[in-house]
């Protein structure tokens, strides 16, 4: 017989086989435990925080309709003036978030995003057209992805206790972070006080006007120096970051000292604000007026807005002008001179009056409007503050 | 007849199988596993932080001043780079404070020596050792200044490179 075992495998090699299919099989299903170990989800976060904080701290952000949110409606907003309740008056008008000045001026936030931004709420009303809510309106406009990111971005300034934030508390790891040196430019303002009043724009009854019991006030605002000639503003490349644009930024002007103005008897005299009004003529008695619903006006520092014109005034006005609510972007455009006109009739009797003493009042008909532009002298200038701004993604 | 060669398959099986497993073990358990996107997030972030604070420095207040960063190097104050560039990549959103260290340099283009690149020390507040691991960071910077510092020459704008190297504990 012959024994021919060619064609038999063999037991050993079998049972060797075996064991290392086996331990292929084995070592092959830990290679997703593998990958666990890599950290794949603290890449994408710290990707994602990055992106962020690029979108936010170098990019002005866009208005218009925002895709994958909830709206009422397409939006038909346009340009980067997302913040301003003028361009974007819902948060459906809001496309994209972003604090930048412009996207020439990285790094240099505006005041005014950065408040629109930071004021939110947690509850998300669906019919809430108004209030920005976490996360859901800020991760179609800010964080993107398909992935629910939760996320954290605070904010804080140089020299304030408090930091603006939006999210929610950062776990104690696994996150994505980036951390921004930035700067916010502020708002420019303007302080008229009793000396320069006395020393310019002042009447006293009868010398400067012969109606001493009404005076206007007016100021000046040249659009075409303001938003087109910038020969004035030194960095030229930068100019948006000192750039004073009524129709985007706000505008503070203070009228202070108007009680030490009465020579005879000041305790007892105060004047009576009968009117604000917007022109574009230095000579027009009338334009659009804002006796009614008057939201900038504070008087003798007042913290509520006056809202109804006239109103007494003893001793100090402030103008708080919201960015677009009384000079907007269109007007300013078109009308290359903007005057503002306060309009005050004195409650007192007729003033003392001899060759030396009057009582002043503060009346800009013969010395011409108060100019609001770049002259360092009449107004403080916008100034940037530095800040920091971190956002935490996970 | 006793036929012995099917326990080298055996051998061999249970080698590799051995192999295998003793691989994986040691992957699992290292302490932690770098992919090159990994080694970069932290440069990244130390880059990002350091040239966003030379860019602000490098960014007048107000409209009719120079920078901060300009005054500094034209003035040759050490002392205000190092209170403002610290205070800008050391401070954070919560109540702690980072702990960042830097060495900075200002490069510049010596024209009375052959049209060379010189250097000289701007400021630091540690000196690195071989251990650290830091970034490298610019920022060019027009200046009103005699370079180099103290030629008999009056002082011209030029730009000059400030370069900072960065590092965390």
């Amino acid at each position: 017989m012959i024994h021919n075992e060619k064609g038999n495998l063999s037991v050993d090699f079998l049972a060797g086989f075996t064991i290392f299919i086996l331990a292929f099989i084995w070592v092959a299903t830990m290679i997703p435990s593998l990958l666990v170990g890599l950290n794949a989800h603290s890449i994408d976060y710290n990707a994602v925080a990055y992106r962020t904080s690029v979108i936010l701290a170098e990019d002005p952000g866009a208005a218009g309709p925002v895709s994958g949110a909830p709206c009422f409606g397409i939006s038909s907003a346009s340009g980067s003036a997302w913040e301003s309740t003028v361009t974007a008056p819902t948060k459906c008008d809001i496309a994209r978030f972003g604090l930048a000045v412009s996207k020439d001026t990285p790094n240099v936030l505006d005041e005014n995003k950065v408040n629109r931004f930071f004021c939110w709420t947690e509850s998300a009303d669906p019919n809430d057209k108004t209030n920005l809510s976490y996360p859901d309106d800020y991760r179609k406009r800010a964080i993107f992805g398909d992935y629910p990111y939760r996320f954290n971005i605070s904010l804080r300034m140089d020299g304030e206790n408090t930091t603006r934030y939006v999210g929610e508390a950062i776990p104690e790891e696994d996150y994505g972070y980036i951390r921004r040196a930035v700067l916010v430019k502020g708002p420019s303002n303007a302080t008229i006080d009793e000396n320069l009043i006395k020393e310019k724009y002042w009447s006293n009854g009868t010398v400067m006007q012969g109606n001493y019991s009404e005076d206007r006030f007016t100021i000046h605002f040249n659009g075409t120096q303001l938003l087109k000639d910038c020969t004035n503003v030194p960095h030229e490349i930068n100019y948006r970051n000192y750039q004073i644009d009524p129709s985007l930024d706000t505008t503070v002007i203070n009228i202070t000292g108007l009680d030490t103005l009465y020579y005879d008897s000041p305790s007892s005299t105060t004047t009576n604000l009968t009117g604000i009004f917007l022109s574009t003529s230095p000579t027009a008695m009338t334009g659009r007026l804002f006796n009614d619903k008057n939201t900038f006006t504070f008087i003798d520092g007042n913290s509520t807005p006056v809202g109804t014109l006239p109103a007494n005034v003893t001793s100090n006005i402030s103008l708080v002008i919201p960015p677009g609510a009384v000079i907007s972007e269109s007007t300013l455009r078109t009308n290359p001179h903007v005057y503002l006109t306060l309009i005050f009739k004195n409650t007192n009797t007729v003033p003392t009056i001899n060759s030396t003493y009057g009582n002043w009042y503060i009346n800009s008909s013969e010395s011409g409007p108060f100019e609001y532009d770049y002259n360092a002298a009449n107004v403080t200038q916008p100034q940037l503050h530095s800040g920091v701004l971190e956002v935490a993604v996970w | 007849m006793v036929d012995t060669s099917g326990q080298l398959y055996t051998i061999e099986g249970i080698a590799a199988a051995l192999i295998m497993l003793i691989s994986a073990y040691l992957v699992v358990n290292a302490t932690s596993v770098y992919t090159p996107g990994d080694t970069h997030i932290n440069d990244m972030q130390l880059e990002v932080l350091g040239s966003d604070a030379l860019q602000v420095m490098n960014t007048p207040v107000n409209g009719s001043s120079e920078s901060p960063l300009q005054e500094i190097v034209e003035n040759d104050d050490a002392s205000t780079f190092n209170t403002t560039f610290l205070n800008y990549v050391n401070n954070k959103t919560g109540s702690e404070m980072d702990n960042l260290h830097y060495t900075a340099n200002i490069a510049y283009r010596n024209i009375t020596d052959g049209d060379t690149i010189w250097s000289y020390p701007l400021a630091s507040n540690r000196n690195m050792t071989a251990g650290d691991h830091p970034v490298r960071v610019t920022e060019w910077v027009i200046v009103d200044k005699t370079l180099p510092p103290g030629a008999p020459y009056p002082p011209t704008e030029r730009a000059v490179l400030v370069e900072v190297l960065l590092w965390r504990d």
